[in-house]
C-alpha cells in the first residue's frame, strides 16, 4: 500500500482521536511493524502494516473493523480528490465519476505513483440513476471503498444508497455494490 | 489573569518526537529524490544505448533507410542513404522529407501523412545521382510508424538500388530468349537447308553447263583457226552444230539464266533468314531506339516460318509508311513471335480433328490516330470463357510439356504495358478464332 493512504490514516487519527492516542496506537503496533519508521507518500510499504495499524485503531477506538474501514474511505475522498486538482472538474456528478475510477482514475494514479495498486473494478449494469460494480482487490477493503462512495456521493452534493453483496468468484472475494443516487 | 500557553502544558516531548519524525521524512524524501535521479539517468544511459544499437541495424541494412517523425521530419538516415542520394546525413536531418530528394516520391496525396491515410506502399522509382549522374532504379517501400497505442509516429522509407537486380532481370530475359532461339534452331536449320540445297544443285548443273560450255568454246575456236588458215570451214561449222547437239545448248541458253537467278534467290533467302536471327540474338540493349514495326513483324515471321508452315497461311497486311516508334525491339519481336506460335498451335488444334487442313494467321499493322495497332489474328480453336481472365497469368498454360510454359502472354503484358506504356487485348469466340490486338504509342 502506498505511504500516501499510510499518512491518510496517521492524519485522520491526529483529526478524530488526537496526537496523543494516535502516538499509542503506532506505539503498540510498532512491535508487529516491517517497517517502523514514519511514512512518505511516495514509499510504498508492506499491506500487512496497513492492517496492522487498523486493528491497533479498532481495539483503541472501540469500534468495528469495518465501522473503522467505512468512516477512514468518507474520510479520504476529498483528500484524494484533491490530488487531482483542476481535473476534478471535468465531472460533474458521482455517477459520472465512479464510471470513471477504473480506467482513468485509478490508471493516472498508477503513473503518478510507482508501485501503486489500485482495486479492479467492473461495470455490470446502469440506468440514469444507478450503478451496479464489481470491487475485486486481494486487500478486500470493500467496506473502505464503501466509505469512499458516501465521500464522493458528499462531494458533488448528492445522496447514495449502497447495497453490498459479498461473493467468492473463483477463490477470490469481491463484493458487487449497487449504487442509487439521489439528489436532495 | 492565565494565558493559554499557561493553562494548557506544551507537550514539548511530543512535539520533539514529531520533529524528530519530520525531519527523518525529510531525510527519506531526498533519498529516494536521489535514488529515483540515478534510475532516470541510468535510464536514459539505456536509452540511448538502445537508439544507438538501433541506428547501428540501420547501418547493415543494405538499403537506404529515411525515418520521419509525424510531421514528416527526417529524424534518422542511414549511410547507406548517403551513398545512394550522394547528399550529406545534415543536409537531411531536421528537414521535411517533402522538402528533399523528389516531393513526389512522399508528396501525402500519395501515401499520406496523417494518421487516418499513413499507410504502407510499394514503388518503383527512378533517381539521378547528383554526381555520377547515373540514373538509378529504386524501390520504395514505405511503412507507417505506430506507437503500442497505436497513434501514428511517423514513417519508413527504405529505397533498394535495383541496379544489380535490373542486370539480372536482363539476363534473364537474354536466356529466355535464347532458349526460344534453340526452339526455332531446328525449324531454321530446316529453312536454311532448302535454299542451301536448291543453290548446290543448281552450282552442280552451273559446273556441268560450263563444260558444254567450254567443249562449244573449243569448236568456235577450232573455226577461227579455220578461218585464219583458209582450212576446211565447212567441216568444222558442222563440228560446231554436232557439239551443240551433244550438249544441248538451247536448253543450256535456257536454263542457265535461271539457275543463276535461283542461286541469287537461294542466297538471298538465307542472308534474310541470318538477318532475321539477328534481332533477336542481339543483347536487348536496354536503351530504347528508333525501330521499324513492319520491318520487326516481317522479321519474326521469317524466322518462325517452321512453326506455323504446315498448318496455316500467314498474311501480312502492314500499312506502308507507318513511323517509326521507340523501343525495345528484341522484346517486341519475342511478344510477335508468341503471339504468332499460339495462334499456329490454336490453328494445329482444329487441323489434328481434322476440322481443316491449313488455318490463317492474318497480321496487320495500321496507324491509329497516335498509336500504332497490330493485330495478329488466327482461326483456330478460341480461348474457352472460362479462362479467358487467366490468359495474361505467369505460368498459365493449357499446353503440354514441352508446348508451352505459360510465360508468352504474361511476357507480352509486361513488355507492352510497362515497358512500352502500351496496351494489349484479345476478342475470342471458341470455334471461331482469336485476335490479339497490341497497342504502342508513337509518341509523336
Ligand atoms: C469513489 C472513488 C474511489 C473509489 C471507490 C476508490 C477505491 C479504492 C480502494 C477500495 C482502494 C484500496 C486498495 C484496494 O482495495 O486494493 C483504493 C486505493 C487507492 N486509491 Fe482509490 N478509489 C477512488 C478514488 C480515488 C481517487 C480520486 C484517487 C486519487 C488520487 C485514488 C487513489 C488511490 C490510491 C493512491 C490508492 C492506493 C493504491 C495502493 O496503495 O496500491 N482513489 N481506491
Ligand atoms: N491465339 C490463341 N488461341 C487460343 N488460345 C490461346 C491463344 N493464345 C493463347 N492462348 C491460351 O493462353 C494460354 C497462355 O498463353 P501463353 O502464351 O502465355 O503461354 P503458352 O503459349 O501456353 O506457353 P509459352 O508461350 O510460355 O510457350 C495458352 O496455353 C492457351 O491456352
Ligand atoms: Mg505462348
Amino acid at each position: 500500500m502506498k505511504g500516501e493512504v499510510f499518512n491518510l490514516l496517521e492524519q485522520y487519527l491526529v483529526e478524530h482521536a488526537g496526537p496523543e492516542l494516535c502516538e499509542q496506537i503506532h506505539a503498540k503496533a510498532a512491535p508487529e511493524l516491517e517497517y517502523k519508521g514514519p511514512h512518505i507518500g511516495p514509499g510504498t510499504y508492506e499491506d500487512r502494516d496497513f492492517f496492522t495499524i487498523l486493528k491497533e485503531t479498532v481495539s483503541a477506538l472501540g469500534i468495528s473493523a469495518d465501522a473503522a474501514a467505512l468512516a477512514f474511505g468518507k474520510y479520504c475522498f476529498p483528500k484524494l480528490a484533491a490530488r487531482f486538482g483542476d481535473r476534478m472538474r471535468d465531472y460533474h456528478n458521482t455517477r459520472e465519476f465512479l464510471l470513471v475510477i477504473q480506467d482513468v482514475i485509478h490508471v493516472e494514479v498508477k503513473k503518478l505513483m510507482s508501485g501503486a495498486r489500485p482495486p479492479n473494478f467492473y461495470y455490470v449494469d446502469q440506468t440514469e440513476d444507478s450503478l451496479t460494480m464489481i470491487y475485486d482487490s486481494e486487500r478486500n477493503l470493500h467496506c473502505f471503498a464503501e466509505g469512499l462512495f458516501y465521500g464522493c456521493a458528499a462531494y458533488f452534493g448528492e445522496t447514495i444508497e449502497v447495497k453490498k453483496e459479498l461473493l467468492a468468484y473463483q477463490g477470490r472475494k469481491c463484493c458487487i455494490f449497487t449504487l442509487t443516487f439521489g439528489r436532495p | 489573569m492565565s494565558t493559554p500557553a499557561d493553562s494548557i502544558p506544551i507537550p514539548v516531548e511530543r512535539l520533539s518526537r514529531e520533529l524528530a519524525r519530520e525531519k527523518e521524512r525529510v531525510r527519506l524524501l531526498e533519498e529516494m529524490v536521489e535514488s529515483k535521479t540515478r534510475e532516470l539517468y541510468e535510464e536514459k544511459q539505456l536509452l540511448s544505448s538502445t537508439h544507438e544499437s538501433l541506428q547501428r541495424v540501420i547501418e547493415t541494412l543494405p538499403s537506404a533507410v529515411i525515418v520521419t517523425d509525424g510531421e514528416l521530419i527526417i529524424t534518422q538516415i542511414n549511410s547507406r542513404a548517403t551513398q545512394i542520394f550522394g547528399i550529406e546525413p545534415s543536409l537531411f536531418l531536421g528537414k521535411s522529407i517533402l522538402g528533399t530528394l523528389k516531393r513526389e516520391w512522399f508528396a501525402s496525396e500519395r501515401y499520406g501523412s496523417d494518421s487516418a491515410i499513413a499507410k504502407e506502399a510499394e514503388a518503383e522509382v527512378q533517381y539521378h545521382h547528383p554526381i555520377s549522374g547515373n540514373l538509378m532504379p529504386l524501390a520504395l517501400s514505405v511503412r507507417p510508424l505506430f506507437s503500442a497505442q497505436q497513434e501514428f509516429r511517423g514513417m519508413v522509407y527504405m529505397f533498394t538500388d535495383l541496379s544489380a537486380r535490373k542486370g539480372l532481370e536482363r539476363d534473364l530475359l537474354q536466356a529466355q530468349k535464347l532458349e526460344s532461339i534453340g526452339r526455332l534452331a531446328a525449324g531454321i536449320a530446316h529453312e536454311l537447308n532448302t535454299p542451301a540445297q536448291y543453290v548446290r544443285d543448281n552450282m552442280l548443273f552451273l559446273g556441268d553447263a560450263f563444260g558444254g560450255f567450254e567443249k562449244i568454246i573449243r569448236a568456235l575456236q577450232g573455226l577461227k583457226s579455220a578461218v585464219e588458215s583458209n582450212g576446211d570451214l565447212a567441216a568444222a561449222i558442222r563440228h560446231i552444230e554436232e557439239v551443240e547437239k551433244v550438249i544441248d545448248f538451247d536448253y543450256l541458253l535456257e536454263e542457265v539464266p535461271e539457275a543463276i537467278c535461283q542461286t541469287i534467290d537461294g542466297a538471298q533467302h538465307v542472308a534474310r533468314i541470318v538477318k532475321s536471327m539477328k534481332v533477336f540474338a542481339h543483347p536487348g540493349a536496354p536503351k530504347k531506339s528508333h525501330a521499324d514495326l513492319n520491318n520487326l513483324i516481317d522479321s519474326t515471321v521469317t524466322i518462325s516460318r517452321n512453326e506455323w508452315k504446315y498448318v496455316a497461311e500467314v498474311e501480312t497486311k502492314l500499312e506502308a509508311d507507318l513511323p517509326t516508334i521507340m523501343c525495345l525491339a528484341g522484346e517486341l519481336s519475342q511478344v510477335f513471335l508468341n503471339l504468332i506460335i499460339n495462334a499456329a498451335h490454336s490453328i494445329e488444334d482444329r487441323v489434328k480433328r481434322g476440322e481443316y487442313e491449313k488455318g490463317k494467321i492474318t497480321i496487320s499493322t495500321h496507324l491509329a490516330g497516335r498509336d500504332i495497332e497490330i493485330l495478329v489474328a488466327d482461326n483456330g480453336c478460341g480461348v474457352p470463357d472460362n479462362i479467358k481472365h487467366k490468359l495474361f497469368e505467369p505460368f498459365f498454360t493449357t499446353k503440354g510439356v514441352g508446348r508451352g510454359t505459360g510465360q508468352g502472354l504474361s511476357f507480352c503484358y509486361s513488355c507492352v504495358v510497362d515497358k512500352h506504356g502500351g496496351k494489349i487485348s484479345f476478342d475470342s469466340q471458341t470455334g471461331v478464332g482469336t485476335t490479339f490486338k497490341v497497342t504502342l504509342p508513337t509518341g509523336h
